[in-house]
């Protein structure tokens, strides 16, 4: 049975914002890596084409527009023409960054984008072959907006969308007679579900930061001649961020883990052919304190390995980094012992229960950047203070408890562990 | 915690060593190069701290094999225990060994947290670093420049353990510095950073401009291409004007042309419409018209000649007008026919039964002699009583049939069973009867048992008589039994005798009393004696009457049986003796004939019985029949019959009888049928004449079924005449509508010939004529018009009209025509011209837009930036993370420059006093920098640095004793163990580091001291000092020797050694012996130079000594080369001997034993 309606419903490309939270930038990788937001960008309008959409609906933060970006101007403009030649139609309504007001006067946009301003609710008929199929209200980002409820479908008889961007609930969802909330502003994919209508969150078409894990795509919308909707979600992303967390036993043999994070190397390949997936791996940690493996040379020449096992191609998996947590308990009587090891656990063990031990860095910085943009170096947060004190325990450990030594474990006795999404 | 006994099982070179009693002070083991002092060391620390892989490796297992490790006794003041560990060679796997740790106090046994209680907690790098020296710290120490020197001896005071504190400070600083340089003029990774993110800044910046660039060209771009769509349509009207113009010029002279023949066409004036002036079609109404004349004519004759052929049809009206009555009388005609046919039928059938009457009657008479008349007459009630009579009297006679039958065969089965009884029982008597035979039979049968019966009898009365004979034999009683009363009878006699004589008085009263029991006894002996015999007797006796009486019965039995024998035999026939057994089985044979012939008499008698009863009914039956038969003629009489008709007869009487009266009812019916059908054919004919006679026809036939088929056939006729007259009268009709069309046809033809002329207003033909001609010549004029049109349209093309040309030709006319061509084509070069311009500038804008558009790098240094700042975070955390350790650190630090550094210094400055004789007094540090000071006597301040080697060596050792002493404080007494620490000192530096040492060991610090060295054995041993001569392994091995104590007069083989030297000596007297006051001399001399001897040992030639590697064992080394070096002469040891300046960096020669002495260019102090 054809669709009655089928429209594409596409967020927060953010086109001039690249990959982030990486701290080496191999050569191989760096058309991939800041072309990543415009290819995804791209596969929503290639869809919208294959599949002859009725319309787009594009609900805000497409990019900055004070950016300066001009390949995404050009990017949009050629992708709206392209559109505009199938005679589909492009309902786009302003995010936090993107006023369409603002686009430059002199570069007329095509006459098939209709843009929405943020201060009003405009109504818009969207008509197929002179019939009214159905009606979308829309509004750009207004932060003194609060209620949805002044998107009001009550009059239409048609299928009805709400377009807006904002952070809402599914208890703002209370504008009448709205079949399809169209909303913008969130990177992660998320649907608000209230009886008789959904607010959908498509999400970014690609994932920029290590925290924005997992697959990022846009939404396909179909609506049959019954009026029911199904909304496909249709994944875009090229580069992807996918952390692993490995149990590992302390006394670990290097051999029998890199058997493991191969296999697991292989498994993100097979799962994601098509994306460059960046990985984090994070070792957690069991039994008996080991320094060897505390050790960043230990960690570094296992990040190396793995980038020479799998971060070759363009595709694949490039390791961004090789964390081993913390241990989960030290030896007591380090901190009991009568030694430079026993009164620097002890020092900061003190430091770490009291916070009103001031952590005076700036003794310690160069005199001449004082001041500079650098000069927060030395300052210590709140937040991190404990953060900083664990690892300056590690870091006491690393120097002054090297004797002790543990024997390399024989067996595999590595822990699959969880997969962290 | 000190070491008692050292018991070492299996360990290097060692097997069954026991070192008991050591010293709770100071123990020195000496012994020669290679005699194990290394490997004694190395068992103390295994013991200590487990077989790491280093000890593992080398001294297991065992030379003399067993198990590897042993036991150390260690006294505490809580007490003793027992140390034991381990380690299976085959199982390296373990670097702790199996370890036992036993309460000396109560025997429990603990394990290695016990072990590591009694250590304080110190492991093997605390012990490395703080309470073992061997010669590897020396030689770092030696090996160092003096600041680095003095660096390594400041470590000592400020923080030492695992590790120096200042050490990893200073690492700390060195990794903070790579981080985040001080010296901003030095390149570090956050400045690289910083100044790499300013740049990429302000490229950003500079790459934003481009946004508003590319928003002006592509607002150029649309603006250029309006003007360009502008340009194009202007060009394009202009074109096509020039194209026009163009062809207007070609085409003039046919537009011209084409003028001229319009105006002849318009002189025309007015005609009628050419459509309607067609001279053809007045031509075919007038052809038409004649020829709707001609068909008239024509139709109108062939209606006469049809008229006339239907009156001339000869039709009879009186006929035709009865053809319904005639054919409906012609349907009976098969009716009439069925009648003539059915009466006929009957006929025959009528005659046939009054023959079958005739032949019955006839039939009958000749049989029985009876009229037919009679026959025909023969009621049914006489032929009933006849019937009954008839029938009556032949059941009698075959009831009397019947009897006979049964006579007949009764008569027969009688003498069939008397032929029977003849033939089978012809022998036997018929007077014999069967009784009589049977009492026979009897009577032998008794004979025989009372013959068997006598001689059974016999045979027991012999029997009788020869039980009386043994018992009348046995009335003299047997001799066994006699002899048994004859025994008792004579031992009653005797025991009556004897007590008779006893009770005589012969003998004393126990006699008598005695004899009277003999007496008595006697007594019950003889009446037994007699009582036995009396007994038997009886018995005897009483068995005789009894078989006597038995014997009477016998007798009288014998007698019956006797007499009734006699009795049998004479009833029985005289036949010989002895033969009764045949007789009886002959006498039975018969008897059982008998029984058989019994039934068949008495079915004789039977039978004859009853022949005589049929015969008596027969009798009565033929009376029975006469009686029948007097009925019967009776009956025949009443019946008129003759009385010779038998009872059978009469039934075919009946028969016949009946079957003629069956014929009579048919004749009758059959009789009447025929009339009626004859009445209904004459009513039919009659019918059929009258309706012939109205018709008039004459017949010849009189048949009346020819008749029917005669008129008939003339309807039939009549009809084919109506028939053929009705089809004339239908085509005369057809002709008459032809006629009256034909008529219609002419008039509208003659109709239409008028409008023609009318609708053109032509009053004749003649003038509608005209009109034709005149069309005719317009028409070829048009045609040539259109024919210049046609030239003209091809002239313009597909893109041009003539109205178009029209108005040209109307504005310019055709002279003005070429004028107006030129300065179109003037306008079009310069739109041409505007255009190029356009384009081009428009495709320039359009490369620039695409350039900026497709330009990533802007993503690119966005992405970039993006890693520095994520990079500047990871070292901000790594420098804030180094910079808390720092500080961490510097709290510690200041903890031990506070508190424990001045009492660590103040107890090395004591024993550097000591050490170095009073000449330097004082070791301290000032507040702030890391410079170790040394105060000399003088007063006056010296920096390490600047100090000789060998005073350096003795701050070293003070530090080094001070720090034990620190760590005892602490709680951690631990022995100290010492190899060849003083080899640097000269001879009375030896002394007084020997007496420190010495005194040090006496303040409760256990000290283990191993040398190779005969003068340090000697001075040891002459300060107190426990020193022990190390036995050879072998010896250990084979004779379980133990090390001696030195001085105990034990002969060992170091004592036997007379060529010992004292170093002291050697340098200043190489050849001399050793003299005691000698030493001063070269102390006074060694200061001078600052100088002092040096002895290098390493694993290699030409390298340097790596002194931190983890598998060097400085000790075992020493040992190794020792072992050469003991090779060589004396001599040459004392020539080889050198002075070495503390501040020369030596180029350390590690080749082996040769090159250990060799000279190093400083020649030795004379």
């Amino acid at each position: 049975m054809a669709d009655a309606i089928k429209f594409i419903h596409a967020a927060d490309f953010h086109l001039d914002q690249p990959i982030r939270g990486l701290t080496e930038l191999p050569a191989h990788l760096r058309g991939r890596l800041a072309n990543a937001p415009y290819d995804a960008a791209g596969k929503v309008f290639d869809l919208a084409v294959a599949e002859r959409v009725d319309f787009v609906l594009l609900s805000g933060d497409l990019f900055d527009i004070e950016s300066g970006s001009a390949r995404a101007y050009a990017f949009l403009l050629s992708e709206f023409q392209r559109l505009a030649e199938k005679n589909i139609h492009i309902y786009w309504c302003g995010g936090e960054f993107d006023f369409p007001d603002r686009w430059p006067s002199s570069v007329a946009l095509p006459d098939n984008v209709i843009t929405f301003s943020s201060s009003i609710i405009d109504e818009i008929e969207h008509r197929r072959d002179g019939e009214r199929i159905c009606a979308i209200f829309a509004s750009g980002f207004d932060s003194k907006r609060l209620s949805l409820a002044d998107f009001d479908g009550s009059e239409s008889d048609t299928f009805n969308i709400a377009m807006t961007y904002g952070q809402f609930e599914p208890g703002n969802l209370t504008g009448p007679n709205i079949h399809y909330w169209a909303l913008g502003g969130k990177h992660k994919a998320t649907v608000l579900e209230k009886t008789d209508t959904m607010g959908v969150y498509p999400g970014t078409p690609q994932g920029r930061r290590p925290q924005e894990t997992g697959a990022h795509g846009f939404k396909l919308c179909r609506v049959d001649g019954k009026g029911k909707l199904r909304v496909q979600t249709v994944e875009t992303d090229s580069v992807r961020f996918l952390p692993q967390k490995v149990s590992i036993s302390e006394n670990v043999a290097l051999k029998s883990l890199k058997e493991t994070l191969t296999e697991r190397g292989m498994k993100l390949i097979s799962d994601c052919p098509e994306q460059l997936v960046l990985t984090r791996w994070y070792l957690a940690t069991e039994g008996e304190f080991n320094p060897r493996i505390r050790k960043v040379e230990w960690a570094a020449e296992l990040l190396e390995w793995l980038r020479d096992e799998f971060g070759r191609g363009e595709e694949g998996v490039w390791s961004t980094d090789v964390k081993v947590e913390a241990p989960k308990s030290l030896p007591s009587q380090w901190y009991e012992e009568d030694t430079i090891l026993g009164e620097y656990m002890r020092a900061v063990a003190r430091y770490q229960s009291d916070d009103s031990l001031k952590l005076n860095l700036h003794q310690y910085m160069p005199q001449t950047v004082k001041g500079d943009a650098m000069a927060n170096v030395g300052y210590v947060s709140r937040e991190s203070r404990d953060s900083i004190l664990r690892k300056t325990g590690m870091m006491g450990i690393e120097y002054l408890a090297a004797h002790k030594e543990v024997a390399e474990a024989t067996s595999n006795e590595i822990d699959l562990g969880i997969e962290i999404e | 915690m000190k070491i008692d006994n050292l018991n070492v099982d299996g360990f290097g070179v060692w097997k069954g060593l026991q070192v008991d009693g050591v010293s709770e002070h100071l123990t020195l083991f000496c012994g020669q190069n290679e005699a194990g002092k290394t490997t004694m060391m190395q068992f103390i620390r295994s013991m200590m701290f487990g077989f790491s892989p280093g000890r593992l490796s080398k001294y297991t297992p065992p030379v003399y094999g067993g198990l590897a490790g042993g036991n150390v006794d260690l006294l505490t003041p809580t007490g003793t225990y027992e140390v034991q560990r381990h380690v299976d060679p085959n199982r390296h796997a373990d670097p702790i060994g199996d370890l036992t740790v036993i309460d000396g106090n109560d025997g429990s046994v603990h394990g290695r947290a016990q072990l590591n209680a009694l250590m304080s907690d110190v492991d093997e790098s605390i012990f490395n670093n703080v309470f073992a020296i061997g010669l590897r710290e020396i030689q770092e120490l030696g090996a160092l420049n003096s600041t680095d020197a003095a660096e390594h001896l400041y470590k000592l005071t400020s923080g030492m353990d695992r590790v120096s504190l200042i050490d990893v400070m200073k690492d700390l600083r060195r990794r903070r510095e790579e981080i985040w340089a001080s010296d901003p003029e030095n390149e570090s990774k956050l400045t690289l950073l910083s100044v790499r993110r300013t740049k990429l800044t302000r490229e950003i910046e500079d790459l934003k401009q481009r946004s508003k660039r590319w928003s002006r060209i592509a607002a150029e771009v649309t603006d250029v291409t309006h003007q360009l769509a502008d340009i194009d349509v202007e060009l394009e009207d202009v074109e096509r004007e020039s194209r026009l113009l163009e062809i207007a010029i070609q085409i003039s002279e046919r537009w011209q042309n084409r003028r001229l023949i319009d105006e002849q066409i318009n002189a025309f004036g007015t005609l009628p419409n050419p459509r309607d002036v067609s001279v053809e079609e007045l031509d075919q109404c007038n052809a038409r018209i004649t020829q709707q004349k001609e068909r008239i004519d024509q139709i109108k004759i062939q209606r006469k000649k049809i008229k006339k052929e239907a009156m001339a049809l000869p039709i009879n009206r009186q006929l035709y007008a009865q053809k319904s009555r005639i054919e409906a009388i012609s349907e009976h005609s098969p009716w009439v026919e069925s009648l003539e046919r059915q009466v006929n039928q009957l006929q025959e059938e009528i005659d046939k039964i009054e023959n079958g009457i005739v032949s019955e009657v006839d039939g009958l008479g000749s049989q029985l002699q009876i009229r037919a008349k009679d026959v025909k007459d023969l009621g049914n009630r006489g032929l009933r009583q006849l019937e009954e009579a008839g029938g009556k009297l032949a059941g009698e006679l075959e009831r009397m049939e019947k009897l006979k039958e049964e006579l007949d065969k009764t008569e027969f089965d009688v003498t069939q069973v008397k032929d029977r009884i003849g033939s089978s029982f012809g022998d036997i008597n018929p007077n014999e009867s069967y009784e009589e035979t049977s009492k026979h039979v009897n009577r032998l049968r008794r004979r025989i048992e009372l013959e068997e019966k006598i001689d059974k009898l016999n045979r027991s009365r012999l029997g009788l008589e020869r039980d009386i004979d043994s018992i009348v034999a046995e009335q003299v009683l047997p001799v066994n039994k006699l002899s048994i009363i004859g025994v008792a009878f004579i031992a009653g006699m005797v025991l009556l005798g004897f007590g008779l004589l006893n009770v005589g008085g012969a003998f004393s009263d126990a006699s008598t009393s005695g004899g009277l029991v003999l007496m008595i006894c006697g007594l019950i002996a003889f009446f037994v004696s007699m009582g036995l015999k009396y007994h038997w007797e009886k018995i005897a006796k009483d068995e005789l009457d009894d078989f006597r009486h038995q014997l009477e019965i016998n007798r009288q039995q014998m007698k019956r049986s006797k007499h009734e024998r006699e009795e049998i035999e004479r009833q029985l026939p005289a036949t010989a003796i002895g033969q009764w057994d045949m007789d009886l089985q002959d006498a039975e044979g018969r008897l059982t004939r008998l029984q058989d012939l019994v039934p068949m008499e008495n079915r004789i008698q039977k039978s004859k019985a009853m022949a005589e009863e049929v015969r008596r009914h027969i009798q009565t039956q033929e009376r029975t029949i006469e009686t029948a038969r007097g009925q019967w003629k009776a009956s025949l009489r009443t019946a008129g019959l003759p009385d010779a008709l038998e009872p059978h007869q009469l039934k075919e009487i009946t028969q016949r009888s009946e079957r003629i009266s069956n014929f009579r009812v048919r004749l009758d019916q059959l009789t009447s049928e025929k009339n009626q059908r004859q009445k209904e054919l004459t009513a039919l004919n009659q019918r059929i004449n009258t309706m012939l006679y109205e018709t008039g026809v004459q017949f010849k036939n009189t048949s009346l079924t020819d008749r029917l088929n005669q008129i008939n056939s003339a309807i039939n006729d009549q009809r084919s005449m109506v028939g053929a007259r009705k089809e004339l009268a239908s085509k005369y009709k057809t002709l008459r509508s032809r006629l009256q069309k034909t008529k219609r046809e002419l008039d509208k033809a003659l109709g239409k010939r008028q409008r023609l002329l009318t609708s053109v207003g032509a009053d004749s033909e003649e003038l509608y004529r005209q009109f034709d001609i005149k069309h005719k010549d317009r028409r070829k004029l048009m045609m040539k018009r259109d024919n210049l049109s046609e030239q003209i349209d091809a002239g313009l093309g597909a893109n041009y009209k003539q109205e178009d040309l029209t108005e040209l030709m109307d504005a310019y006319g055709q002279s003005g025509l070429e004028k107006r061509w030129e300065s179109v084509l003037t306008k079009i070069e310069e739109l041409k011209d505007n255009q190029a311009n356009l384009q081009q500038q428009r495709g320039e804008f359009l490369q620039e837009v695409k350039t900026l558009g497709e330009d990533s790098r802007m993503d690119e240094a966005r992405m970039e930036l993006n890693i520095i700042d994520a990079k500047i975070a990871v070292l901000k955390k790594e420098w804030q993370k180094l910079a808390v350790s720092t500080q961490m650190l510097e709290m510690i630090r200041e903890t031990y420059e506070s508190k424990r550094q001045p009492e660590t210094l103040k107890e090395a400055s004591n024993y550097l006093t000591r050490l170095t004789e009073d000449h330097y007094v004082r070791i301290w540090t000032r507040l702030t920098g890391e410079d170790l000071l040394v105060d000399n006597h003088e007063g006056e301040t010296i920096s390490v640095d600047k100090l000789s080697r060998g005073t350096r060596e003795a701050v070293y050792l003070s530090l080094r004793m001070a720090l034990v002493g620190a760590y005892a404080r602490r709680g951690a007494v631990i022995p100290m163990v010492l190899d060849d620490v003083l080899v640097n000192f000269d001879g009375r530096r030896t002394r007084a580091a020997a007496e420190v040492l010495y005194d040090f060991s006496r303040n409760g610090y256990q000290i283990l001291m191993f040398t190779c060295h005969d003068h340090m054995r000697d001075l040891f041993h002459e300060l107190g000092a426990d020193v022990r001569i190390l036995p050879d392994h072998k010896d250990v091995f084979e004779n379980q020797a133990k090390p001696v104590r030195f001085g105990d007069g034990t002969a060992v083989h170091a004592e036997e050694d007379h060529e010992t030297i004292v170093f002291e000596n050697s340098v200043r007297h190489p050849a001399d012996p050793i003299r005691e006051e000698e030493p001063r001399h070269f102390e006074a001399q060694a200061e001078t130079f600052d100088a002092i001897p040096v002895e290098y040992v390493a694993p290699q030639r030409n390298s340097q000594i790596e002194l931190d590697t983890d598998n060097y064992d400085a000790e075992l080394e020493y040992e190794l080369s020792a072992v050469v070096n003991d090779q060589h002469s004396h001599q040459r040891l004392r020539n080889e001997l050198v002075y070495v300046t503390p501040n020369q960096k030596l180029p350390i020669d590690l080749s082996g034993n040769d090159a250990i002495w060799r000279e190093v260019g400083v020649q030795p102090v004379r």
